[in-house]
């Protein structure tokens, strides 16, 4: 840790970019990072809002928001598709942008340019993603089911295909850039497995994006073919496969539900051991649990289609699917075994990480009853589903993205986030999160089926139940936005390293000047090593560097926690 | 039997090649920086008869000749065993190429993987998208 | 040669042009992964076919005319072995004759694109549409993955022409020819894609 030792004059201070840099063409990893993030959370609004159209038309039984039955596939096939190109994969290659050259010590990715070049292929992506709203309605879904989409929808769908062409060019050279600065870019004395789990994650995602977007893009083209060209791959009166759709796209799809769900497991490790004060229990096995993860992933894709496959292909897949619970479950023990025990501080970062832990085990659950064939083909296409995919999405993903944004929101910016407004944040989210989608099951048993805008008026007071929650959680996403706006200005300054954490993104300031750091990091041989001696050592050095770990009410408590032998944070201590 | 000969062919001229190694060492410190760019010689030795031009031409004339061969073999006559060996061919032919002339030979062996593994999650697609495929193409 | 990798093993300065490279030539190797697979689903809709369907490709080959496209290859495997050739002029120092081989390389290329248009346009006066009812099936099975294919040469030409004239403009030296290593590999990877379509489509 020789290098932290030496003081410099003045504490290093980096200054945020003005916004004129957010808006223009720029090669720093920073600024493209908040660009990704930025984008993504208005793809964010978007896609909310459209959640809260499909939820004020299933308050009843019957039609009577949407204008018809065509608009409402519309609005839900825009929903999920925006929510998952447009917020959750844009949203994590923000996180990994920004943070991944920082965690290696780096100055910046290994190719700034191309790295510029992936984020602006998203703003026009984007544009036509929304545009086909008007063109003509997409009614398949975002899974763009054929005949559907090809006899059914309008020009839209082309329009989306096309969009989600760029994405696709986007994430994979973003996902190259990645792999090659994560294995050429790492500071000497990190190994790989001294990388931060974070940077872990990116890694496999990163590999998944290479090896997965091109089946969609492969399986787009034909699509796009079929549309405007008048070829007949997906049409099966002309000698096409509508199969071949759903095997093409579900080799993408399912490694993409990894792609969207790993960063946040990376991000909780990151979150939980930092506000636990431990070491991550099981390092190696969670690092590569995340490989194993993306490997299994392409092993199981046909557990989506086990009503449309051969019945004899069914087995295998159930038992690979139930097989990729094992690293998943790895992960989860290991993060309940790393919190055991620790000196636990309930900053909202730490609190939506929990709530992310006990919410995706929910998800995990459902989706092992899912892959167990009986069930899956009692509950095929039923609101069990939709609660399955948004417990593992939103209580997942979402929640990640939520512990991200208050862990490192400091680190960005250089002002902490209003820790009373996050906990009310938390609390709210948590509670409506839980009673719009845990309803959903009970209604999938009783057998709604997804996708409709008119349903049996039995299910009337479930709806109403998930409709006015999923309203409160609606609305409960502005106290973020809220508090960012807010906290920009008036908020506490953040120090190098609020939270007194090792990995190598606080080991410069907040927010990091343009070249991360002034002088190479030298990263401590276990990012994790918490309690520790030689973390305490790390830290004082930091001190010395950067100035006493500001907001000053965090500062006695966290060094009593550092020094090992004091009680947690009282919850509310820190305002 | 194309596919032995092209085996055979090969090991001659990876042969060569080693001897080349050799021959082109590096001597000062701007050759240190690239040396592990394998540059070959102007000379390609096979058989112990050196032939007056580089390995890569060598390679060359072995892909065309393979060609030459395999549009013998496929047209007029088809069948399983003909499918086998204009398959081995083709395969000969992408080999040799991607290791004499994309260097994979030499190369880091990362490299390698990182084909590699793509190439077999991709053949494994095919074969299983060839094998739920429908039998027949639906109305005629 | 322990040396060599003694040295090599040591750098840790990730701004050095070697660096620079190695991670060059490591994405392009990424990017490659991926139109492995692209090219996987283009290939398996042609295979589909042929498997499922093959007294139809047995019909539409009649059209096909195995000599032009024999001689098409050549160009191609001509252009690729220029290209290499290329490459090695430049490790050797040798300015002028890179660009006279890379310029080569672009104009085979450019010759392979001609050549399949004229074919495309043989085969449309054969009745072979992208798609029609009468003709079968064949057409859309093989004009999307030709064509993808050839927007990948046509690339390559123009990649190639820029290489030229940044080599005229003597931007390349034995000791940072990257440029042209990594023009290679995507102009190489085009070919073995050639290599796999030419033997698939025409012959088995």
């Amino acid at each position: 840790m020789a290098t932290i030792t030496a003081p410099l004059d003045r504490p290093l201070e980096g200054k945020r970019p003005h916004i004129n840099e957010y808006l223009r063409w720029s090669v720093d990893h920073k600024i493209i990072g908040v660009q990704y993030m930025v984008t993504a959370l208005f793809f964010f609004i978007v896609g909310g809002a459209l959640a809260m159209m499909i939820r004020a038309e299933l308050l009843t039984p019957a039609l009577d928001v949407a204008a018809s039955g065509q608009q409402f596939n519309t609005i839900f096939s825009m929903h999920g598709t925006i929510m998952i190109f447009g917020w959750i994969i844009p949203m994590m290659a923000g996180f990994g942008n920004y943070f991944v050259p920082l965690q290696l010590g780096a100055k910046d990715m290994a190719f700034p340019w191309l790295n510029a070049f992936a984020f602006w292929l998203i703003p026009p992506a984007g544009m036509l993603l929304i545009l086909s709203w008007f063109i003509g309605p997409i009614e398949a879904g975002w899974t763009a089911y054929p005949p559907l989409s090809t006899l059914f929808s309008g020009d839209g769908q082309t329009l989306a295909a096309l969009s989600l062409h760029l994405l696709g060019i986007s994430s994979i050279l973003g996902a190259i850039n990645f792999i090659v600065t994560i294995k050429n870019m790492r500071p000497p004395g990190m190994g790989y497995f001294q990388m931060p789990l974070f940077t872990w994650t990116i890694l496999a995602t990163a590999l998944i994006i290479v090896l997965a977007t091109p089946f969609l893009a492969g399986a787009l083209t034909l699509l796009i073919l079929d549309r405007i060209g008048g070829t007949k791959f997906f049409d099966a009166a002309n000698g096409g496969d509508v199969l071949l759709w759903q095997n093409v796209f579900w080799f993408y799809s399912h490694p993409a539900v990894y792609i969207m769900v790993l960063p946040g497991m990376g991000i909780l490790s990151e979150v939980l051991a930092v506000h636990s004060r431990k070491s991550i229990f099981g390092y190696k096995l969670v690092a590569l649990s995340s490989l194993g993860i993306a490997l299994i992933g392409f092993t199981v894709w046909a557990h989506h289609m086990f009503t449309s496959l051969t019945p004899e292909l069914r087995i295998p897949f159930m038992i690979t699917s139930m097989i990729i619970a094992v690293p998943t479950g790895i992960k989860v023990f290991s993060w309940l075994a790393t919190i055991w025990m620790g000196k636990i501080r309930f900053t909202a970062a730490m609190l939506f990480g929990l709530g992310f832990l006990s919410m995706f085990v929910i998800g995990g659950i459902s989706g092992v009853m899912l892959a167990t064939l009986p069930f899956d083909i009692h509950v095929h296409d039923t609101y069990f589903v939709v609660s399955h995919l948004h417990f593992v999405l939103f209580g997942g993903a979402v929640f990640a993205i939520y512990a991200g944004i208050y862990h490192w929101f400091p680190k960005v910016t250089g002002r902490m986030l209003d820790e009373r407004l996050g906990r009310l944040h938390f609390f709210i989210t948590y509670v409506s999160f839980f009673l719009t989608f845990f309803p959903m099951n009970f209604a999938g048993m009783l057998g709604m089926p997804r996708r409709v805008a008119v349903y049996d008026p039995k299910f009337q007071t479930l709806n109403v139940i998930i409709s006015i929650a999923g309203f409160v959680l609606g609305v409960s996403t502005f106290i973020l936005f809220y508090n960012m706006f807010d906290s920009l200005r008036h908020g506490k300054k953040a120090s190098a390293n609020p939270w007194r954490a090792l990995t190598l993104e606080w080991a410069t300031s907040s927010p990091p000047p343009s070249t991360n750091f002034i002088e190479d990091p030298v990263p401590m041989s276990d990012p994790y090593g918490y309690g520790t001696t030689e973390a305490e050592a790390y830290l004082y050095g930091q001190e010395q560097q950067f100035g006493p770990l500001k907001p000053a009410h965090f500062e006695a408590a966290l060094l009593a926690a550092a020094s090992d032998d004091s009680d947690p944070l009282p919850e509310g201590a820190g305002d | 039997m194309a596919e032995d000969e092209m085996t055979q062919a090969e090991n001659e001229i990876s042969d060569a090649e080693n001897v080349n190694e050799e021959a082109a060492a590096p001597v000062d410190e701007t050759a240190h920086e690239i040396a592990h760019a394998h540059i070959p010689s102007d000379t390609t030795d096979v058989l112990g008869i050196t032939l007056p031009f580089p390995i890569y031409t060598a390679v060359f004339v072995i892909l065309a000749v393979l060609t030459v061969i395999e549009v013998v073999v496929g047209t007029g006559s088809s069948g399983a065993v003909i499918a086998i060996i204009l398959a081995a061919i083709a395969f000969g032919k992408a080999y040799l190429v991607v290791s004499y002339y994309m260097h994979l030979r030499t190369d880091n062996r990362l490299f390698t993987y990182t084909l590699v593994f793509p190439l077999i999650v991709g053949i494994l697609g095919i074969l299983w998208l060839i094998l739920v495929a429908p039998e027949a193409g639906g109305v005629e | 040669m322990a040396q060599l990798v003694e040295t090599h093993g040591h750098t840790h300065d990730h701004e050095s042009p070697q660096a620079k490279a190695e991670n060059l030539k490591f994405a392009m190797w990424l990017y490659l992964a991926s139109e492995v697979i692209i090219f996987s689903i283009l290939i398996a809709a042609f295979a589909i076919f042929r498997v499922r369907q093959p007294e139809m490709v047995d019909e539409a080959r009649e059209a096909l005319s195995i000599s032009f496209v024999s001689v098409n290859t050549f160009v191609l495997l001509a252009s690729s072995w220029a290209m290499v050739m290329g490459l090695l002029a430049i490790q050797k120092g040798n300015n002028e004759s890179m660009v006279r081989w890379i310029g080569l390389t672009g104009v085979l290329g450019l010759t392979f694109v001609l050549l399949q248009l004229v074919e495309y346009q043989e085969l449309r006066h054969e009745g072979i549409a992208l798609y029609s009812e009468t003709a079968g099936r064949f057409g859309q099975r093989f004009y999307p993955l030709t064509a993808f294919h050839g927007a990948h040469v046509i690339v390559g030409v123009i990649w190639a022409f820029i290489v030229m004239f940044k080599g005229i403009k003597r931007q390349y030296s034995p000791t940072n020819y990257i440029g042209i290593e990594i023009f290679g590999l995507y102009w190489h990877f085009v070919d073995v894609v050639w290599i796999i379509l030419f033997t698939m489509i025409y012959l088995i």
